[in-house]
């Protein structure tokens, strides 16, 4: 069985006035249907810039990230629109929602972008939205509601068109604790009841805990891959890799 | 992404800085409406002038005269005269973008009409021919092929013909041409003519009764001071006056002398007077004009004094025109500056779009749409205004220019003018600005990179 995403030698590097800064380095990687990815590790170990090049939202300076075969890296833009609106979706930290539109037209966006008519798009963002215990916030505006209400609006708008792998980056990075746990419950659930694809990215260890499997980040680099389901932990030497990225 | 969608999220973005779009919106609203008014004016002025010409005669007919050819410009002849023959006639029906010809003699009698004495200029026409000239009567009938005796009259016929006994007195002196008489009176009535020989003076004039069956419309057009009479007949009185064999070896003398000076060669008798040459339009009029005038042919066209008239307002329309379209041209940059302050502010926000699945193709479309709307509503308020300034302007200038426009008995003449087209137009254009203008922004708007977009925090 080919793997749901595989990763192949993928490599991004930014220039920075003179200076070439390498942030992801060389990974390779292969997430199966269902799992619960975690990206562990500090800031500026380009962990955010392999999550964005796994969903494609960046083009890799070298490597390939293939989605169910297909090697989205490669896609056009016109058809990378699509590809998002089938199988992906984004949670942000900053939420990211459209300040002038209530909780449901946030919700219907994915659905306005798909062609779907207004009646039928809210009728399902209301429903979505009651489900995760915001019924009574469907008018609101962002900015009347508070950051844990914000981000489960995010999350419906992400849920809305049932994608197959849902990317989290640092979702919970701006809430409280009580918060954070009612936002990794919704989540968790989508994974273990629909078997959705979680790849999340964080630098809390606590919210690890559930995941199926922790990828180490350190440097652009992956260190250490731990399996919770089965307790294995594979660790990688960098040596070489480090000396080639000296050399440039 | 569905259009209606596309049209929601554009109208709903320009308003989120209402300001700022409502002073682009004013920006357009002045530019549509100095290019609707300037338009208007020229337009306005066009046609006024247009009308006034038209009510001294039909801008599609050409006149071929007795005589030689002139220079329109100069006023100049040139060249030998032409004899206006069946020949010339079929040679004219032979030109392209002719309609009717209709070759006529013309005699010019005395007459009495019931008690009063008068004048008539006679014009023999083939009477299809006439009916195919878009004569028509305001009253009674048209001549048929089987009339003979039977005329019509144009509008101010009666006006020539006078009561002899109030002749200096309150006939002339106090209504006179200002009399608002029309021949319509004349109708079913019967005028007799005093057919007299031109070269004998001495003889006595045969009577000759002709009855009016139509009175012409068209109050002050060319042929409201002629009558029209059947070809036959007018050739047949017309033999009789110009009989050479009444004249005197005294006259006939003269009568060559006179042809000698004026460097013409004897004229056939059988000669039409006239010829009348209905064109399909004002251009095919001034071609046939210019070919016939290059052929030697007396030739008379109030399409010739269009030309310059033409020229003249184009002229005028070109840079009232240009006026207003520099005002919309800035407008069009207020617009673009617009869109691209507003993708500056949204740049996060359409890297949020572009995630959650809006393609390029929405993105750009989101914002030509906006830049279009900026557009249309400039348009169309500026268009609403165009209508009310206009209405104003023609109030107020109504009475100034008004007696200088119009001809005799017309309505006063509006000076703006904003014919459907111009509305269409308007919009259209200020719709178009609008997309041009947004172009560039929306194209940077579709290019941006989601994930640059969402980093600039």
């Amino acid at each position: 069985m080919t793997p749901l995403i595989e990763i192949k030698g993928l490599t991004r590097k930014y220039r920075l006035g003179h200076e070439v800064i390498t942030a992801v380095k060389d990974v390779d990687l292969t997430i199966d249907a269902g799992e619960f990815i975690c990206i562990l590790g500090p800031s500026g170990s380009g962990k955010s810039t392999l999550l964005h090049l796994i969903a494609g939202l960046e083009k890799p300076t070298r490597g390939d990230v293939f989605v169910k075969g297909i090697c989205i890296n490669k896609i056009k833009e016109r058809d990378m629109a699509l590809f998002r609106r089938r199988y992906m979706a984004f949670i942000f930290q900053a939420y990211n929602l459209v300040p002038t539109f209530s909780s449901v037209e946030n919700v219907a966006m994915p659905l306005m972008f798909d062609g779907m008519p207004k009646g039928r798009r809210e009728k399902q963002a209301k429903a979505l939205l009651t489900q995760i215990g915001l019924g009574k916030r469907l008018r609101n505006k962002p900015t009347e509601m508070s950051g844990g209400q914000q981000q489960r609006v995010s999350i419906a708008r992400a849920l809305i068109n049932d994608p197959k792998i849902l990317y989290a980056d640092e979702p919970t990075g701006n809430l409280d604790t009580k918060n954070t746990k009612e936002i990794m419950d919704i989540l968790i659930e989508r994974v273990r009841e629909n078997g959705v694809t979680l790849v999340m990215v964080t630098h809390n260890e606590e919210l690890t805990v559930q995941a199926d499997r922790i990828i180490y980040m350190r440097d652009g680099e992956i260190n250490r891959i731990l399996d919770q389901r089965t307790g294995q932990a594979v660790e990688f030497d960098h040596t070489s890799g480090d000396q080639e990225a000296s050399a440039e | 992404m569905n259009k209606l969608d596309i049209v929601r999220m554009a109208y709903s973005n320009l308003f989120r800085r209402k300001v700022r779009a409502i002073l682009t919106i004013v920006g357009v609203f002045i530019g549509t409406m100095a290019i609707v008014v300037m338009l208007s004016l020229g337009i306005g002025l066009d046609q006024s002038m247009r009308a006034s010409m038209e009510s001294w005669g039909d801008l599609n007919i050409v006149t071929v005269n007795q005589g030689r050819s002139w220079d329109p410009e100069t006023g100049e002849t040139m060249g030998e005269a032409q004899s206006l023959n069946d020949a010339a006639v079929e040679m004219i029906r032979g030109m392209s973008g002719i309609t009717a010809v209709m070759p006529s003699y013309q005699i010019g009698v005395s007459a009495k009409y019931g008690k009063k004495e008068g004048y008539l200029q006679l014009v023999g026409v083939d009477p299809a021919e006439f009916s195919k000239m878009t004569y028509t009567v305001a009253e009674g009938r048209m001549l048929t092929e089987t009339d003979s005796t039977n005329i019509l009259v144009g509008w101010q016929v009666v006006n020539q013909f006078w009561d002899p006994n109030q002749t200096g007195n309150e006939g002339m002196m106090m209504g006179g041409p200002q009399e608002q008489s029309n021949s319509l009176e004349m109708l079913e009535k019967v005028v007799y003519m005093q057919l007299q020989n031109n070269y004998n003076p001495e003889t006595a004039p045969r009577k000759q009764p002709v009855i009016v069956v139509g009175v012409l419309e068209g109050e002050f057009k060319e042929h409201a001071y002629s009558a029209y009479a059947p070809m036959a007949s007018v050739k047949k009185w017309r033999k009789y006056i110009n009989d050479t064999s009444m004249m005197t070896q005294e006259q006939i003398d003269q009568e060559a002398q006179w042809q000698k000076e004026a460097g013409s060669t004897s004229r056939d008798p059988e000669d039409y007077d006239q010829i009348m040459i209905r064109c399909q339009d004002v251009a095919a009029a001034r071609t046939v004009a210019t070919d016939l005038r290059d052929q030697g042919y007396n030739i008379y066209a109030m399409a010739d004094y269009m030309e310059g008239v033409e020229k003249q307002s184009l002229i005028i329309q070109a840079v009232l025109g240009g006026i207003g379209a520099i005002t919309l041209l800035v407008a069009s940059i207020g617009i673009a500056n617009t869109m691209v302050m507003s993708i500056y502010e949204r740049t996060r926000e359409i890297g949020v779009m572009k995630v959650i699945g809006a393609s390029v193709y929405d993105v750009r479309m989101m914002f030509l749409m906006e830049a279009g709307l900026i557009g249309v509503t400039g348009g169309v308020l500026g268009l609403g205004c165009s209508y009310g300034l206009s209405t104003i302007i023609n109030h107020f200038s109504g009475g100034l220019l008004g007696g200088g426009m119009a001809g005799p008995g017309e309505t006063a003449m509006e000076i703006s003018v904003i014919p459907p087209w111009l509305a269409l137009f308007a919009l259209i254009f200020a719709f178009m600005i609008g997309i041009v203008a947004g172009w560039y922004p929306a194209r940077r708007a579709a290019k941006l990179s989601p994930i640059t977009a969402i980093r600039n925090e």
